[in-house]
């Protein structure tokens, strides 16, 4: 039920939301709930605001089955009855390109409403339900919803962190621990995994001011560089390391040019009481490496 | 049969409603501030009954119940402070967030963890918390 005490007030400003290949312009005060595969819930003061689940689709797109496989891949495995509606008038218009159906539903505690959107340009459906009393936000969102043609923003913006990797690379792993954020991107054998640790200031208190202590109890560095104090740059220190033997030889084989990039890079955010790092292994380029690190931040 | 009978399950909270509980502290725990600036927590430890039988017997010193210390960390010590038996959960994670920085995620998951722990251990109880407009705090 709705009470003026309840009902959600908005700022009107907005951040970036960009997950699983999925774009928003979601409210500030909307905060990552959950992230999976392909999955997203975000919540409004620590309740469900909207949830994104987006899958590619083999062969024939089939509104109704499609609905049926996205409505049971969430996370309740029974949820409500969904009931399809004709769009809301204040809802954006959507490309020519998209297919899209409407609806809504109703739980015991919880309704809301959502659409589920193919777009014949890259085969994926996406569904995307909002649920009440943040349903006005709606036609907000969605008419940033962008599933492709993503490139000019950042490859993913999620919690407080966001970053933009090279097209190629997909990311293969990630955890959300409290405190400490991991995400590995991998392409043609080359590795960047970004982390974020936080509070900074209890850790750096802890590792009496240093950085070093953080890389060596995270085990970010291997033997090979173990050794190696780090070079300082702004905020913090990068290490650089040479590949392992056969690695190299593979290397230099594959790029005829400069041998592939090995590296850790590691700085402190005291304005937003946050440690980042970027380790990169095989990377071809070093200027990769540096672009990733300059755009990895706070938002 | 009533030996081997099974528990009934405690009823699950919502999360709405686990945020709404009051944290309240023993009154059988002394915690005192470290010199790092760090709570340490006497707590009695909790034994079965026959453990607790055999622990009076053979005690050295029978009267004094076997008890055990905790040193917090400290963002345990940060979130112990917060513990007013007034304040609920979903205030105490607020709180922890603003005074740390934390996204509200990882403060809900870190505080919660935190008050599980302590709940385990018998050194808080929690209490049912009324039902707030927006559950929020200034």
């Amino acid at each position: 039920m709705i009470t003026p005490a309840n009902r959600p007030s908005y700022s009107g400003d907005t951040k970036p939301f960009v997950w699983a290949g999925i774009s928003l312009a979601i409210p500030s005060e909307w905060e990552t709930g959950q992230l999976g595969e392909g999955y997203a819930l975000l919540e409004y003061r620590f309740r469900p605001a909207m949830e994104l689940k987006t899958a590619p689709i083999r062969g024939r797109f089939s509104f109704p089955r499609h609905l049926k496989q996205l409505t049971r891949s969430g996370l309740n495995p029974s949820p409500p009855p969904v009931k399809q509606i004709p769009p809301p008038a204040e809802w954006p218009d959507f490309p020519p390109e998209a297919e899209l159906a409407c609806f809504s539903w109703k739980g015991d505690h919880l309704s809301g409403q959502g659409l589920l959107y193919y777009c014949r340009q890259c085969c994926r459906a996406t569904l995307l339900q909002f649920y009440d009393p943040v349903g006005d936000m709606a036609p907000r969102v969605l008419a940033s919803f962008k599933d492709h043609d993503t490139q000019s923003g950042p490859t993913f913006a999620v919690y407080d962190i966001a970053a933009v990797l090279p097209e190629a690379y997909r990311l293969t792993r990630f955890a959300f621990n409290a405190g400490r954020f991991e995400l590995v991107f991998s392409h043609a054998g080359a590795v960047v995994t970004l982390w974020r640790w936080s509070p900074a200031d209890v850790l750096l208190a802890r590792a009496k001011g240093h950085l070093t202590p953080i890389v060596q109890a995270n085990g970010l560095l291997p033997a090979v560089a173990a050794q190696d104090p780090g070079h300082p740059v702004e905020q913090g220190l990068e290490w650089r390391w040479p590949n392992s033997s056969w690695r190299n030889r593979l290397g230099r084989l594959r790029t005829a040019s400069a041998p592939p990039v090995n590296a850790l890079r590691i700085w402190h955010r005291p304005d937003a009481n946050r440690i980042l790092a970027v380790g990169a292994e095989g990377v071809a380029e070093g200027d990769i490496f540096d672009r990733i690190c300059r755009s990895y931040g706070i938002i | 049969m009533g030996l081997f009978r099974k528990k009934a399950a405690a009823p699950r909270l919502s999360r709405d409603e686990a945020l709404r509980c009051v944290p309240v502290k023993s009154g059988a725990i002394q915690a005192s501030r470290t010199t790092d600036d760090v709570i340490r927590l006497r707590y009695p430890l909790v034994l079965k009954p026959w453990i607790a039988e055999l622990a009076r017997r053979f005690s050295s010193s029978p009267a004094k119940p076997p008890a055990r210390q905790l040193e917090l960390d400290e963002l345990g010590s940060l979130t112990w402070d917060l513990i007013d038996g007034h304040r609920s959960v979903g205030d105490i994670v607020r709180q922890f967030a603003r005074q740390t920085q934390v996204h509200p995620k990882e403060a809900e998951t870190a505080v919660t963890q935190f008050l599980r722990e302590l709940g385990r251990r018998g050194i808080i109880g929690m209490a049912p918390g009324q039902r707030k407009g927006n559950n929020r705090k200034g």
